[in-house]
């Protein structure tokens, strides 16, 4: 994978004479946005040029499977269901390798699915049906011929059909293959089977674990068996890491790079682990359903970037070294640039090549002037070129604003150059929380520095300020606490009563209850405060510490949410504790309730605004206070289901269990009467249509 | 008959008695100018003969062709293949071959104009289907009182069996041999066709539930039945005529009478050989996808490839679209070609019924061995509803209740050898489409295009609370300033289209009436725009979306003002998840005005901008697509939108709407309009197709005062662009820009303006149009002899005055003659000098 590709390219022009399309400007081209929402981008990359066998007199492929670029420009085309390998020189000679010889006798291919080519030369193909793996030397005369292993570590049953292969820097050959689900065989230089490498783990899927567990044996049998994915497909790159790929829909890292050991070490720093597309769809209807399928992966020499194949929707999908998404290209379908089967990629250059199987046509894709910016700017990081990497990535930002990893390009340079508050806004625009903590926890340390009199004056203020507010609070509090003990407190008192909870929590659920200072209003005030606690922190939290996409939060939804919530549990502890001797009211369980959720508010807003003030190492006060302020919330519910049904403790703890198990009855229950409202208003408009259309 | 043909003969033969060589069976029937029409009434094909050249074009390729199978074979001798449904919603095709004249029922005459041909398909016998499917008792009793045989007694009592719920009996399958029985039986009691039609309609809720099935089921034996395409009688009437503008053919569907109405006749092709190539010889085939499209012969195809087959002037509104995969190009231009280089050839232009009006296209090779290009027509619009969910979900066909009203007309223009090419033929084509008139005034600028939106809404979130607020992102004064800036680069002639300028921004409610957003400006700033850029010479634009219509504007519940589709339902737009192709339920969608609407909104939008002070009128996208509405209380079929449309445009005052802007507008609007701001640069793309062509580009080119390709500042690669404008013949940049950066549009629904900041892009606009209008100084009033690509994949230009330019879309530098063209650029020869 060198850089003549211009000669390359010239000669493939010249001699082949396919016109290429006039490339078009893909209206589907996107990117992910942090969101994990498509975002509109220009192309990185575009068709060029489709190669057929019958245009290089090598007659039409059949179902190829692979596709293997030598550094020399060499492609190497497993055309399985033609039962040959073909061979296309950058000078457009063309070689067909239907037979080799073996041991002086001519031996044939039987549906060759993998091949490989080292840096000695030799080609290594995985001659699916013959069950073998054949290294040919550059007169393709058979050098060695790889069978079934015998070796105690491979079940009995074991059929070896090797589909895919590949040979690092030490000569060490790698073979994939269906059900080699122990990982990738290794083999030595001299065809020595090592073992097995890189397992993939089981993946486990909660709903599929229930429904084997209530099924019956004939139904268990016909289900898939929790058994570890194979491997699909490899590459190796310049350093001798394995890149493999798994299709699997239910394998989290789909996309794996292995060390010598066979541990996957593949950095996952980007907004999302490298899994192809994030936004899909599981319509019935849709004709594209699930994750990606990646069919194979190409990585470019320095491992700097790979390429990974969905071949589900025909997309190429281009990571960098911290499996941060660049770009993506392709598409299913008919149309040139878009494929059917797209089976396997490998790259030349900066030139992608895409094989599609039923097609029987590599596709060439070529970098866009955008396209190449990215590159240039992705490499110049690489080599730590940082101040021709800001240029660069300024430009790509100027070509499209809703390039994410464009504004971590420039606040990274920023951040070097000292310029912080600039850095920031540039990580904040590209949702790079780690390098905003960073360039925030300098920018700190400048405006203390610039501003140290004056913060501790601020501080020195605040702190006599408080001081004075505690003595005066001291003066008035036997005169505050005659005034809550009289017969008619007012409304604003109920609600202060609240704070005398927090430090007295039975005493003050009894006085809620028993001497009425809990109200119907008083209790719907905290909600109400609640309510805005919650929201308020999803709006003003930090963006380090916030996960919420802030311009979507809905008031609406937020109040259904706390007020659904807090009748489903105030209905169902009343449900529990009718029945168990309890004795609160639905009215006194809801104001209890509610009151418990004091902590809450109290920390909820200060923290969200303390949250602006500290970087990613400080995050665990942030964590702290909040995860204290909703045990001590629950705390409160406890005392206050304690004191209101004069229950135990345990009697107390055995009734919330029971609440929340007739909370989950009941959203199971909502949830089947939801279904069958669908379903009712389904087969209400099926009739309905039926009637006006058809009769 | 043949007495016509005779006495026809004997006018005619004298006139053709300096012609070549007539092929057998073929006789004269009308010769005008260079053209020439000849018939041959035994198998009632024709050719035309373009004198001039010796060209002959025939109806249906001589000869037995290898390739085909039976199917196919009859394809080729046939003038019209017709796609109807059955009840059932089956897609029946009945060639006029097979089931037409091999049935003798085409009836030919021969007019003052050429020779029309009546194509009656399943020639109208009586049959099965005239013996009613329910009868009354009365009916029954009177049947078997006229059966004076005892068989017969037996069979009425077989063939008949009584349906309590229906009250009448029902009549189960007949053997053939005992049809002609029946009808006589029927004959005799006096029942005739009208009483059959009252039958039908009367126990219709009956009948269309027996199915062929039960029947044979229920008889307990098994008789022939016919094929589907048997049972189905019409007649189609085509004239093929010969006057001064050419040779044309025409479908009046007025005369089209089907015979059997419970099959639907969907579309008609028409002529699909005609004129058809086989590989012999390189050629084309021009298709008006998107920019232009070439499907190459001789072509390398060995597999099975779907045919071409796209309709004209956008999808329409007949069917909702919920899942968008494909990208698909408007076919903005009614016309097909097929051509040998250099030789002879034709192109065709779809003169009536184009809105309702497909082309398609097929290589040679794999069905045929011909290369063909033709139209087809939808005698019915046709859409499916969805009823029912997941796995019970079925869909049923729906079909618009008025068929075609309007004539469907191919002109046919036949290539003398130096034009028999797509630049050849782009030249022709905007002759006609123009009527010859050029608005490139020498020695003037190429004009350059800026789109500026003004003001959009953008959510905002306090508290959870969500409201919108609006984001100004260019003013009015910062629009002088940007004049200001590109006169002193030099830029003189300058076309700006205000966007979001009124009525709340992009998304906007209805210009009926306008309110100036107080954002960039207010009125008084629009004023003082619109002063200072007459002064300055710049044309503005006011631009809206008068073919969208937002809920958010909507007050009316019922959406009495939007377009329905087929099922009745409110036609939708939806906006699609880029990713999964399915909609996007954070994106709303939205309706389209009522096209009888339209041409009413057109007008006063344009007296509103008049009375602003504009000169000019940019109406967007509403002149790229043409839709229909199928409300069935009134509706609208898309062949009555275009003359609505049309005729509003006509009534435009010259003054207020002097200028005409649009996207990509229609031919229909062509005429009319003045500036394009999106010429397309490529097609939708299929394999079939072997290059993209700058076809749109070349018609419209030199006779509008602005023609725009997309905007530059969105594309992804700059040097592409102006290649490919200038193999459009030098077009004008375009540009989308705003004052205020474009980060602000990020996670907004506006964020496809990725890239507008006017600071960043002004250099560019300054370099490009440099560039662009150097050359357009050169070449932008020569007129274009020819344009090829090379085996490189050079494009190749020759224009007026031996200047040649030469373009390398290619990454890598490429030899023309002794030039050297680098990669992604271009060189201009004079004679061999560059």
């Amino acid at each position: 994978m060198k850089n003549n590709t211009l000669k390359y390219r010239l000669t493939l022009l010249i001699t082949f004479m396919v016109l290429p399309l006039l490339p078009a400007e893909s209206w589907y081209s996107y990117n992910y946005s942090y969101w994990e929402k498509p975002v509109p981008a220009p192309e990185a990359y575009r068709h060029s040029e489709i190669l057929r066998g019958e245009d290089f007199g090598a007659g039409a492929f059949r179902e190829p499977e692979d596709l293997f670029i030598s550094p020399d420009g060499d492609m190497y085309i497993a055309d399985g269901g033609n039962n040959r390998i073909v061979v296309l020189s950058p000078t457009r000679e063309t070689r067909i390798i239907d037979s080799f010889t073996n041991k002086g006798v001519r031996d044939n291919f039987n549906r060759p699915e993998g091949l490989f080519v080292d840096s000695r030369g030799i080609l290594y193909v995985a001659d699916t049906l013959n069950r073998r793996v054949v290294a040919l030397n550059a007169d393709f005369e058979s050098l060695n011929i790889i069978t079934r292993p015998d070796s105690d570590i491979l079940r009995e049953e074991y059929e070896f059909f090797p589909s895919k292969v590949g040979v690092d820097k030490a000569g060490r050959l790698y073979v994939l293959g269906p059900g080699m689900y122990e990982g990738m065989m290794e083999f030595d230089r001299s065809g020595r089977f090592h073992g097995f490498i890189g397992s993939n783990r089981v993946t486990f899927n909660l709903w599929k674990y229930l429904m084997r567990t209530i099924a019956t044996k004939e139904q268990r049998e016909k289900m898939q068996i929790f058994i570890p994915q194979e491997y699909r497909n490899l590459d190796i790159d310049g350093r001798g890491f394995l890149y493999t790929t798994t299709r699997d829909e239910d394998q989290k890292t789909p996309i794996k790079k292995h060390n010598a050991e066979g541990l996957d070490i593949l950095t996952r720093e980007g907004f999302f682990p490298p899994s192809g597309d994030i936004s899909v769809s599981y319509s019935e209807t849709a004709s594209y359903v699930g994750k990606s399928f990646f069919a194979d992966i190409a990585v470019d020499d320095s491992g700097d970037i790979y390429y990974a194949l969905d071949s589900k929707r025909g997309r190429v999908f281009t990571y960098n070294s911290e499996g941060q998404l660049l770009f993506l290209f392709g598409g299913a379908g008919e149309p040139d640039g878009c494929f059917t089967d797209a089976s396997a990629v490998d790259l030349y250059g900066n030139e992608v090549y895409v094989l599609d199987k039923v097609k029987g046509s590599i596709t060439v894709f070529s970098p866009t002037e955008y396209g190449n910016l990215i590159l240039e700017a992705q490499q110049s990081q690489s080599r730590g070129e940082y101040r021709r990497a800001e240029e660069l990535w300024t430009t790509i930002l100027r070509r499209n604003s809703n390039y994410d990893p464009a504004y971590t390009g420039i606040g990274k340079s920023l951040l070097r150059s000292g310029s912080f508050r600039e850095a920031m806004d540039n990580f904040r625009m590209g949702y790079n929380k780690k390098s905003f903590s960073k360039a925030y926890k300098y920018y700190r340390q400048e405006v203390m520095k610039d501003h140290f009199s004056l913060i501790v004056l601020f501080i020195a203020a605040a702190a006599v300020g408080l001081i004075l507010i505690l003595r005066l609070r001291d003066r008035n509090r036997e005169k505050r606490k005659r005034k809550f003990l009289g017969p008619e407190p007012s409304q604003g008192e109920r609600i202060l009563y609240g704070f005398r909870i927090l430090a007295h929590p039975f005493d003050g659920h009894y006085d809620l209850k028993f001497r009425a200072i809990g109200t119907w209003g008083s209790a719907a005030a905290w909600t109400a405060l609640i309510i805005f606690s919650i929201t308020f922190n999803m709006q003003m939290t930090s963006f380090l510490f916030n996960e919420v996409n802030t311009v979507t939060v809905k008031l609406q939804f937020e109040v259904a949410k706390v007020l659904i919530a807090l009748f489903v549990f105030v209905l169902a502890n009343w449900t529990v504790t009718s029945i168990m001797g309890g004795e609160g009211s639905f009215r006194s369980i809801f104001i209890s309730t509610a009151y418990s959720g004091i902590p809450i508010v109290l920390v909820f807003v200060p923290m969200a605004l303390l949250s602006n003030f500290l970087i990613l190492e400080e995050g665990a006060y942030y964590y702290v206070m909040e995860s204290i302020a909703v045990m001590y919330s629950l705390f409160l519910l406890i005392a206050g289901n304690m004191t209101i049904h004069n229950y135990s403790l345990w009697k107390t703890v055995s009734t919330l269990v029971l609440t929340v198990v007739t909370i989950a009855i009941m959203a199971f229950l909502a949830l089947l009467f939801i279904t069958f409202i669908g379903q009712v208003w389904s087969f209400v408009s099926a009739i309905y249509k039926e009637v006006i259309f058809r009769i | 008959m043949m007495k016509r043909y005779i006495a026809i003969l004997i006018i005619f033969i004298p006139l053709f008695l300096l012609s070549g060589e007539i092929p057998e069976n073929y006789e004269p029937v009308l010769r005008k100018g260079d053209l020439a029409l000849y018939f041959n009434s035994g198998n009632f094909r024709f050719f035309v003969e373009d004198t001039s050249s010796g060209n002959r074009y025939f109806s249906n390729p001589a000869g037995e062709d290898p390739l085909a199978n039976d199917f196919n074979r009859a394809r080729l001798q046939s003038q019209l293949v017709v796609t109807c449904y059955t009840p059932e919603d089956q897609a029946v095709t009945l060639d006029s071959h097979t089931y037409s004249f091999l049935k003798e029922g085409i009836e030919a005459r021969i007019t003052e104009s050429g020779v029309r041909l009546v194509y009656n398909f399943n020639t109208y016998e009586r049959g099965e289907g005239d013996i009613p499917l329910m009868i009354d008792s009365r009916t029954y009793t009177l049947l078997q009182n006229a059966a004076v045989k005892q068989s017969v007694q037996i069979s009425l009592e077989r063939r008949f069996k009584y349906v309590e719920e229906a009250g009448a009996y029902r009549r189960y399958a007949i053997p053939d041999f005992e049809v002609e029985t029946y009808l006589n039986l029927f004959d005799q009691i006096g029942y005739t066709g009208g009483n059959l039609e009252s039958d039908r309609k009367r126990y219709a809720a009956f009948t269309n539930i027996i199915d062929e099935n039960q029947r044979l089921y229920d008889m307990g034996l098994r008789i022939n039945i016919r094929p589907e395409q048997d049972r189905i009688r019409f007649s189609v009437p085509v004239e093929y005529i010969l006057d001064e503008t050419g040779f044309s053919v025409e479908i009046d569907p007025a005369g089209i009478v089907n015979h059997s109405p419970e099959y639907k006749i969907s579309t008609i092709q028409v002529l699909e050989f005609f004129g058809a190539y086989d590989n012999s010889r390189e050629g084309g085939i021009l298709l008006p996808d998107g920019s232009g499209a070439l499907i190459s012969f001789p072509s390398n195809r060995v597999e099975r490839l779907p045919q071409y087959r796209q309709r004209l002037f956008g999808p329409g509104t007949a069917e909702v679209i919920r899942e968008s995969i494909y990208r698909n190009s408007t076919l903005s231009l009614p016309l097909f070609a097929l051509y040998r280089d250099g030789q002879s050839g034709f192109w065709a232009e779809i003169e009536s019924g184009a809105e309702a009006a497909s082309v398609f296209a097929d290589t040679a090779g794999f069905l045929t061995s011909y290369n063909i290009v033709a139209s087809e027509v939808r005698y019915r619009e046709q859409g499916r509803v969805v009823i029912g969910e997941g796995n019970d979900q079925s869909r049923k066909l729906l079909f618009q209740d008025t068929p075609l009203s309007v004539p469907y007309r191919i002109a046919y223009h036949f290539l003398s050898p130096e034009k028999a090419g797509y630049a050849g033929i782009a030249s022709e084509y905007a002759g006609l489409l123009f009527d010859g008139q050029s608005v490139t005034v020498p020695g003037r600028d190429l004009p350059l295009v800026l789109e500026i939106p003004c003001v959009v809404k953008k959510k905002k979130n306090i508290l959870g609370m969500q409201f919108q607020v609006k984001e100004t992102l260019t003013s009015f004064a910062a629009v002088e300033e940007m004049i200001d800036s590109l006169k002193s680069r030099g830029i003189g002639n300058i076309h700006m289209i205000l966007s979001g300028w009124m009525n709340g921004g992009l998304i906007h409610s209805s210009p009926d009436r306008i309110s100036v957003e107080k954002g960039p400006g207010g009125r008084k700033g629009l004023e003082k725009l619109l002063d200072y850029a007459s002064a300055e010479g710049v044309e503005i634009y006011p631009s809206a979306d008068l073919k969208t219509l937002y809920d958010r504007y909507s007050r009316n519940p019922f959406r009495t003002s939007y377009s329905r589709s087929l099922d009745q339902s409110v036609y939708r737009d939806y906006v699609f998840n880029r990713a999964t192709f399915q909609i996007d339920p954070e994106r709303p969608s939205t309706g389209v005005l009522k096209p009888d609407l339209l041409a009413g909104l057109i007008s006063q939008f344009a007296a509103e901008t008049e009375k602003l002070g504009f000169s000019s009128l940019d109406l967007g996208a509403a002149l790229s697509e043409i839709w229909g509405d199928y409300s069935e209380k009134r509706e609208c079929p898309p062949t009555e939108t275009s003359s609505m449309i049309n005729e509003a445009l006509a009534g435009l005052p010259a003054e207020g709407a002097g200028n005409l802007g649009g996207e990509v507008p229609l031919a229909p609007y062509l005429a009319r309009t003045t500036l394009i701001r999106a010429v397309p640069f490529t097609s939708g793309g299929n394999p079939l197709f072997a290059a993209d062509i700058p076809f749109y580009g070349l018609v419209v080119r030199g006779h509008l005062k602005a023609a725009a390709g997309e905007s530059l500042n969105l594309v992804s690669d700059l040097k592409d662009w102006k290649l490919s404008s200038i193999d459009s013949g030098v077009l004008s940049p375009f540009f989308l820009i705003t004052e205020k950066s474009s980060s602000t549009l990020k996670e907004t629904e506006f964020n496809e303006l990725f890239s507008t900041d006017f600071k960043t892009w002004v250099p560019v606009i300054s370099r490009v149009y440099g560039e662009l209008n150097n050359l357009y100084g050169l070449i932008g009033n020569a007129e274009l002899h020819n344009q090829f690509r090379t085996g490189e994949g050079l494009v190749v230009s020759r224009f007026d005055g031996d200047i040649t330019v030469v373009t390398n879309h290619s990454g890598s530098p490429l030899s023309y003659g002794n030039h050297r063209v680098s990669a992604n650029d271009f060189i201009v020869l004079q004679g061999d000098t560059e």
